[in-house]
């Protein structure tokens, strides 16, 4: 395994860390893009980007972990003005970097926390990326959301009052959403605001995503607010099952900054067996090749 | 501004150059990350350091530590011995770099510690500044103690996290120990030009330090007391911004 420290981007602005197996990545492996989570570096939270970065150059993966625009070591970038799509160009300005040094043309990526924002956009906007995974990405609550919710609270309490109160508030809920209908699920408050998509848009959107062929992969913690049963992706999705290429996981023993080294080694085991997981089959005529 | 890889094959740090922006002054300035969560949440205010130090016309060094941020190994691994050879380390890539003699050091929290003891131990600086230092190891990792089990409690499920870990970090008994036997107030005198300690109110750790650390001449520490919110307080999210320029102003100050 080796590391390469790199600054680059259209303004040279961005700083990075490229990591690789020795000899380097064979050619049909997606790189994987890892960048920061809210105002945190590069790192991510407890150091998990680096030791996955470290596990995956073990088994054959290169990586680029980086700080976006203005974060990290990261400098700030002028163009373009709008912070979203800064955020998009720098991730463009990395997959650019890794073609340029290393031929890669197709690329992972993994966004936590408000770093979904980042990755949910540009997997929407470059070809290239071919899978994308989101460690309590976007989420909806459903019906069945405040359902769950309201057979835990049952559980917990034996006397028939709290169902009746959860009813009523459930009621109240769904008219408000209603009546707001198009608002989307977690939005920022103060200063650090997160522009979520509409539910309809959200859906739009991983269709598209699977129309291209990009492969998914939700994970949602037991700390994230708004998911709390395996089954509600699906009906946020608006369908009965699982669509194809999506893969959805609900960890109730991990919370949303992954502080448990457990579930930061868990982590790191699923998205590997994941990226193996997205590298195409190799076509009959190329095994020929090697074999020769 | 350079992201770069030094040290022995195996076990390489990582560091970032930010040569002089103004005039180049002869001195070299290496900035000390503290430790944990405090690593992450102080990033932003040694970035800043590091700008305007670099505007005064001074080389600056920032790095990560072994087995934290971008450096190789992991955390359960390292001591304070291991971080000590970093810094002489790192004080070296920067002379090379810069090709400058004369060298300071700023660390930040424990980071601040561990330039004291580097320092005490024979590391040759020009200033030594120690920016909010714990008065020692064990208050320090009591203090992380107390944040851990605050986390713990704030967790709304039974908690999966390991009885080895503190705040997400694994941090061994040898590492918990040899953190544990830094003691600020029974160092041999530094082999520094000039000290500061920068804090935000004064504490009766600071009167200890004042009686206790000696430069290289058996002179105190020189002691300044900024009223700021800094992000590595409890409840803060604030770069504290005039400590921060009293400290690049300080270090200027000897580098003319």
């Amino acid at each position: 395994m080796k590391e390469t420290a790199l600054r680059f981007g259209s303004e040279r602005h961005l700083v990075g860390v490229l990591a690789e197996p020795e000899g380097g990545a064979p050619a049909d492996r997606p790189a994987l893009l890892l960048f920061n989570q809210g105002f945190g570096q590069r790192v991510g939270p407890h150091r998990i980007n680096v030791e996955l970065a470290r596990h995956l150059a073990a088994c054959g993966f290169a990586s680029l972990r980086f700080d976006l625009s203005g974060l990290g070591d990261s400098g700030p970038r002028a163009f373009p003005p709008n912070e979203a799509e800064r955020a998009v160009a720098d991730v463009v300005d990395a997959m650019d970097l890794l073609h340029r040094r290393r031929g890669i043309e197709r690329f992972a990526l993994l966004g936590m926390c408000s770093g979904v924002d980042v990755g949910h956009a540009s997997a929407l906007a470059d070809p290239r990326i071919v899978a994308a995974a989101f460690m309590d990405g976007y989420a909806y609550k459903t019906l069945g959301y405040h359902l769950w919710k309201l057979g835990q609270r049952l559980r917990r309490n034996s006397s028939w009052l709290p169902l009746l109160r959860g009813v009523r508030r459930l009621a109240a809920r769904l008219r408000r959403q209603r009546a707001a209908s198009g608002a989307g699920g977690a939005g920022g408050e103060g200063f650090f605001e997160r522009r979520y998509p509409t539910r309809e848009q959200f859906r739009d959107d991983v269709a598209a995503l699977r129309g291209r062929g990009v492969r998914l992969f939700f994970i949602f913690s037991h700390g994230w607010w708004y998911f709390n049963h395996l089954g509600q992706f699906a009906e946020m999705l608006g369908e009965r099952r699982l669509p194809q290429g999506i893969e959805v996981e609900y960890w109730t023993t991990a919370d949303h900054m992954l502080t448990a080294v457990r579930e930061r080694e868990r982590l790191v085991r699923r998205i590997t067996q994941w990226l193996f997981a997205c590298v195409p089959a190799r076509q009959p005529d190329s095994r020929r090749e090697d074999a020769a | 501004m350079e992201p770069l890889f030094f040290g022995e094959p195996g076990r390489q740090l990582f560091g970032v150059y930010e040569p002089p922006v103004a005039r180049a002054r002869k001195g070299g300035v290496v900035l000390c990350c503290p430790l944990v969560q405090e690593c992450s949440i102080g990033h932003f205010a040694l970035r800043r350091l590091a700008g305007l130090l670099a505007r005064e016309g001074l080389h600056v060094f920032r790095f990560d530590w072994s087995g934290t941020g971008d450096s190789a190994g992991d955390i359960e691994d390292a001591d304070v011995t291991r971080w000590c050879s970093d810094l002489r380390q790192a004080v070296g890539e920067l002379a090379d770099l810069a090709g400058v003699r004369r060298v300071s050091a700023v660390g930040l929290r424990f980071g601040g510690a561990i330039a004291a003891v580097a320092a005490s131990g024979g590391l040759e600086l020009a200033d030594l500044v120690l920016w909010d230092p714990p008065l020692g190891g064990r208050d320090h990792l009591e203090a992380i103690r107390a944040f851990d089990r605050q986390h713990r409690l704030d967790l709304p499920y039974a908690t999966t996290i390991g009885p080895g870990e503190l705040l997400g970090y694994a941090l061994s008994l040898q590492l918990r120990a040899s953190i544990e036997s830094v003691d600020l107030a029974a160092l041999a005198p530094c082999r520094a030009d000039r000290l500061f300690v920068f804090a935000p109110e004064r504490r009766s750790e600071h009167g200890i330090l004042g009686e206790t650390l000696r430069d290289r001449h058996g002179r105190g520490p020189h002691l300044a007391f900024l009223a700021e919110e800094a992000a590595w307080r409890p409840g803060a999210a604030f770069v504290p911004s005039r400590t921060i320029q009293a400290i690049a102003s300080a270090v200027a100050s000897s580098a003319t």
